[in-house]
């Protein structure tokens, strides 16, 4: 089959003879030879690879089918189906094209309706336009000019109602415009489309005698149809009535202006005339004038003449009047020499008169004068004048005048006052002092005065030839202005020593250690000292702002019970006006602890010895009351711990000694024994007393001795653990050895055992331990396992009289057994201490130096 | 208890006393003089006694570990069952005495007493 050449078949068959894979064709094509032809065929077919019994390849089956008309049908229908897809895609693009027009008329039938609104906009603007425009308008149809339509300014001029007028030639309406010119002219614009304008056209047809004449101004306006032919006329009328009149009248004033302007040209014609007539007049004046000037000119030369002839005349009457004046001017001049020696004469004699009325007058003014004046002339000082108060000022009578001055008042020679008077007289130089001391004699004694005087140089030709003195007494003056000068000092000094002793005082209260505090008479508190302010625990304002009875005080007796007012120390003070001393009170401030004050009472009173109020001093005894309280409990508490064994006693020994017969002798036993426990009771008592107080004055010796701490347990802790039912152990540091005073140490440790046993009776064992501690100490402890001791109370436990309690049980003793221990350890060198916890026991201890051994 | 041959009625005593030696020897004293007594140490042990019991006579100390004396005797002088027998109070603080409106003892004896004394006390307040 060599048409199979080119054609895939072959490779197919080695590819699975190669692969040994099954190969399946479907509707391949095969192009064949067919009796002598090629012909295309389709087929489907299987190469199957055939193995022999050793799974070699053996042969390939082929088998095939011809489905070339199964094919064909296949083509067949596919190319029915792209025909119709084809049909089917043209149908669609139709379709779309009449969407696109649909479209398009809808947007062009919005375009119209949106041209249609405008236009019913626009149409119905013109009409506002036109009804409302004062321009008469109207619309003629037709050759015979129906109107149409008129707007209300058009009916107005027409003076008709639009009932009257619609729909009627304009003509018939009008029959007026028949005649006039127009009616041919509106023809023409039919006829040609052309627009008229009809200026002035006067409405003659509502005219009457009243009334003005109406004028018109008319435009015909062709309106064409859309092919161009006139279909209507617009006629718009305007009423031109009062520019026409305006206009009118224009033209008649214009008329009459010109009329008087040619009146006017005619005077003007005839003024000119006038002038030129005038002024040929004044020609022939000027000429006139000229003429009398020329006459007057001869008049004066001839004048002239006649006044030179008569000079002549005159000099020669002259000189005989000259000799005659000579004369009479030598008559006048002996005369005026007689009148000026007259004169002089005269005012000689006023001088004269003058001068002896200055003199008295100078005299009268000296001796009149209320301040003491004295005239001095000459070099030597010869008094001239002297008035009485001056006489009187220097003590002399009137004999004084006339004699020297310094020789008559001796005492002035050298004193200031006199220098000053002999430098005026010299040098002529006024001078003037003021409260200048001058000593006197007056009565035989000499005395010093002050005096304001002033020296003026008496002049006479211009010359010094004395000089007047004029004093004044000022001693008085002078005298109180020293006083007052001396007090003032005195004051100023007094002052100073007040502010001095004020600052001094001042520092004093604020330093002081006492409290003070002032109150006015109402007893408010107007002072308070710094320690007043600390010791009340208060600022200065607030002490300020009480009385010192104010019941914020809280003030109280010694006893507690609040303090009545009449019994505080002030009250007593300001009731009685006496001092009070050192009173006692205490005060509870609401917040802190209780304190107590001792207060003095002074009151303090004015010059008239009225009571103004009081000043109390006060200082802090808190700790002094404490103290004091403390000792007063402790003597209580130390008598009645004395007396109870005491009481025992007695009681048992009177009983014995009352009874001893009747009782049986088991009773006696147990009395002598208890009396025996009371006499040792009653001197530990007294041993304890009798310790504090030795300790307290430094008389409690120490007997230094090297024991063991074995020896001193066994002597102390024997007698103890007879009577004790609890267990006491020791341990630790058994032999160590110390040096100190054995009974002392001895009574330390017994009262730490003691003490346990007392406040712990239910720990069944007390454990004496002794240790080194690293600061080369023995220490030795005592421990319990009772209930312990409250942390507050640690600190005090040590304390003299301190009792503590248990749970509101008072325990018996002095409270002086710790305080004695603590006391001998300090004076061994040693510490003492306690640790303890609530619950869980106690334990007491002391350390001594073991080093210098 | 027989005595002499006759048939006495014995007085009973409640004895409140903190201290053991005073309290050994008033027993004695007291039972030697045909009382009987009862002691009680604290105030919380008399609170424990038999109160069905009522005695002739409370005998009080005053400073006593729980408590005082003056304020036992003036609860019993208030409590209606005990306002017939009769309260003594001894006390080692003489300034005692002047005990009125804080209670009312029948009798009052001062530490240390004579024991005649205490004796003719305690007889005249049971009288």
């Amino acid at each position: 089959m060599p048409e199979l050449k080119g054609q895939p078949f072959t490779a197919l068959l080695k590819e699975v003879w190669n692969s040994e894979q099954k190969y399946t064709g479907k509707d391949v094509e095969a192009t064949l030879e067919i009796d002598g032809k090629l012909v295309s065929s389709y087929f489907d077919f299987v190469y199957k690879p055939v193995f022999d019994s050793q799974g070699n390849l053996f042969c390939i089956l082929h088998t095939a089918s011809d489905v070339t008309e199964r094919v064909n049908a296949w083509k067949l229908v596919r190319e029915k189906e792209e025909r119709e897809q084809q049909i089917n895609e043209e149908l669609e693009a139709a379709n779309e094209e009449y969407q696109a027009t649909n479209e398009e008329l809808t947007a062009a039938n919005e375009q119209l309706s949106k041209i249609h609104r405008r236009l019913v906009y626009t149409e119905n603007r013109i009409q506002q336009l036109v009804s409302s425009t004062p321009i008469g308008l109207t619309l003629l149809k037709g050759k015979d000019m129906v109107i149409e339509t008129a707007n209300p300014e058009m009916l107005k001029i027409w003076g008709h109602q639009q009932e009257e007028v619609i729909g009627r030639p304009m003509l018939e309406v009008f029959p007026l415009l028949k005649d006039q010119i127009f009616s041919d002219q509106l023809d023409k614009v039919f006829s040609w489309a052309e627009k008229i304008s009809l200026q002035e056209v006067l409405d003659s047809s509502k005219q009457n005698e009243h009334s003005q004449p109406k004028y018109l101004s008319i435009d015909f306006i062709p309106i064409l149809d859309p092919d161009g032919k006139v279909d209507a006329i617009m006629a718009t009328v305007q009423d031109t009535s009062n520019q026409i009149l305006a206009k009118l009248a224009l033209e008649a004033s214009e008329v009459k202006l010109q009329e008087y302007n040619e009146e006017l040209a005619v005077l003007n014609e005839e003024l000119q005339t006038t002038n030129e007539e005038l002024s040929v007049m004044n020609e022939e004046y000027t000429s006139t004038n000229e003429q009398l000037e020329a006459f007057n000119q001869m008049i004066r030369t001839l004048n002239l003449q006649l006044e030179e002839k008569n000079i002549h005349l005159n000099n020669s009457n002259s000189d005989y009047k000259q000799v005659n004046s000579e004369l009479n001017q030598a008559n006048n001049s002996l005369e005026r020499n007689n009148v000026e020696l007259k004169s002089l004469y005269d005012s000689v004699n006023k001088l004269n008169i003058k001068l002896s009325d200055s003199e008295a007058g100078f005299k009268n003014l000296i001796a009149q004068a209320p301040v003491a004046m004295l005239l001095v002339k000459g070099e030597d000082f010869i008094v001239t004048m002297i008035n009485s108060p001056m006489l009187e000022l220097i003590g002399r009578d009137e004999s004084i005048i006339g004699k020297p001055l310094f020789r008559e008042i001796p005492e002035l020679v050298g004193q200031d006052a006199a220098k000053k008077l002999i430098e005026t007289f010299q040098d002529g130089h006024a001078r003037s002092e003021s409260s200048s001391a001058v000593s006197l004699v007056r009565n035989g004694e000499l005395a010093e005065g002050f005096f304001n005087f002033s020296y003026a140089p008496y002049i006479e030709d211009g010359k010094v030839t004395g000089v007047i003195d004029m004093a004044l007494d000022v001693t008085e003056q002078v005298v109180a202005i020293r006083e007052r000068e001396r007090t003032i000092q005195e004051k100023t000094i007094l002052e100073e020593t007040l502010r001095d002793s004020e600052q001094r005082l001042q520092g004093i209260l604020e330093t002081m250690a006492e409290g003070v505090g002032i109150i006015d008479i109402t007893g408010q508190l107007v002072y308070a000292n710094p320690m007043a302010q600390q010791i009340l625990g208060l600022s200065l304002s607030e002490i300020e702002d009480r009385t010192y009875d104010d019941p914020r005080w809280q003030n109280l007796r010694l006893d507690g019970t609040p303090l009545p007012q009449e019994e505080h120390p002030m009250s007593i003070m300001m009731s009685t006006g006496c001092q009070v001393f050192d009173v006692e009170i205490g005060v509870q401030p609401p917040d802190k602890d209780r304190f107590y004050i001792s207060i003095n009472a002074a009151p303090i009173f004015d010059e008239q010895g009225n009571l103004t109020g009081g000043i109390g001093t006060f200082m802090d005894v808190t700790s002094r009351r404490l103290i004091t309280q403390g000792k007063d409990d402790f003597i209580s508490i130390a008598s009645h711990e004395l007396k109870t064994p005491v009481t025992s006693l007695k009681a048992s020994l009177q009983l014995l000694e009352r009874s001893h017969n009747k009782l049986p002798g088991e009773s006696r036993e147990k009395l002598i024994l208890q009396s025996i426990r009371s006499l040792e009771s009653l001197s530990r008592l007294i041993n304890d007393l009798l310790d504090t107080s030795r300790m307290e004055q430094g008389q409690m010796k120490m007997e230094k001795t090297l024991f063991s701490l074995d020896e001193l347990f066994d002597d102390c802790c024997s007698h103890i653990a007879q009577t004790s039912k609890q267990q006491i152990v020791f341990e630790g540091e058994k032999a160590q050895t110390i040096l100190a005073d054995n009974q002392q140490v001895g009574q330390v440790l017994v009262n730490f055992i003691t003490n346990a046993i007392k406040y712990a009776p239910d720990s069944d064992k007390i454990i004496v331990s002794a240790s080194l501690t690293a600061e080369n100490e023995i220490k030795i402890g005592v421990k319990d396992s009772g209930p312990g001791i409250a942390e507050e109370k640690l600190k005090h436990l040590f304390n003299r009289y301190y009792r503590t309690d248990y749970k509101g049980q008072k325990f018996t003793g002095l409270g002086l057994g710790l305080y004695i221990s603590a006391e001998i350890i300090k004076n061994h060198g040693g510490r003492i201490g306690v640790e303890s916890e609530l619950g869980k026991g106690s334990e007491f201890w002391f350390c001594l130096p073991i080093e210098n051994q | 208890m027989v005595l002499f041959g006759y048939k006495e009625v014995m007085r009973k005593i409640f004895l409140l006393e903190d201290d053991e030696g005073i309290r050994e020897v008033l027993e004695l004293l007291l039972t030697s003089e045909d009382y009987i007594v009862q002691s009680f140490a604290t105030i919380t042990e008399f609170r424990n006694r038999d109160t069905s019991i009522l005695p002739d006579l409370y005998l009080f100390d005053v400073m006593l570990p729980d408590g005082s004396g003056i304020d036992l005797c003036k609860e019993m002088k208030q409590n209606s069952g005990n306002d017939e027998v009769p309260v003594v109070i001894m006390s080692a603080h003489a300034h005692i005495g002047d005990l009125k409106g804080v209670c009312e003892p029948e009798n009052f004896i001062s530490k240390p007493f004579d024991i005649n004394h205490l004796l003719e006390r305690i007889k005249s307040a049971i009288v």
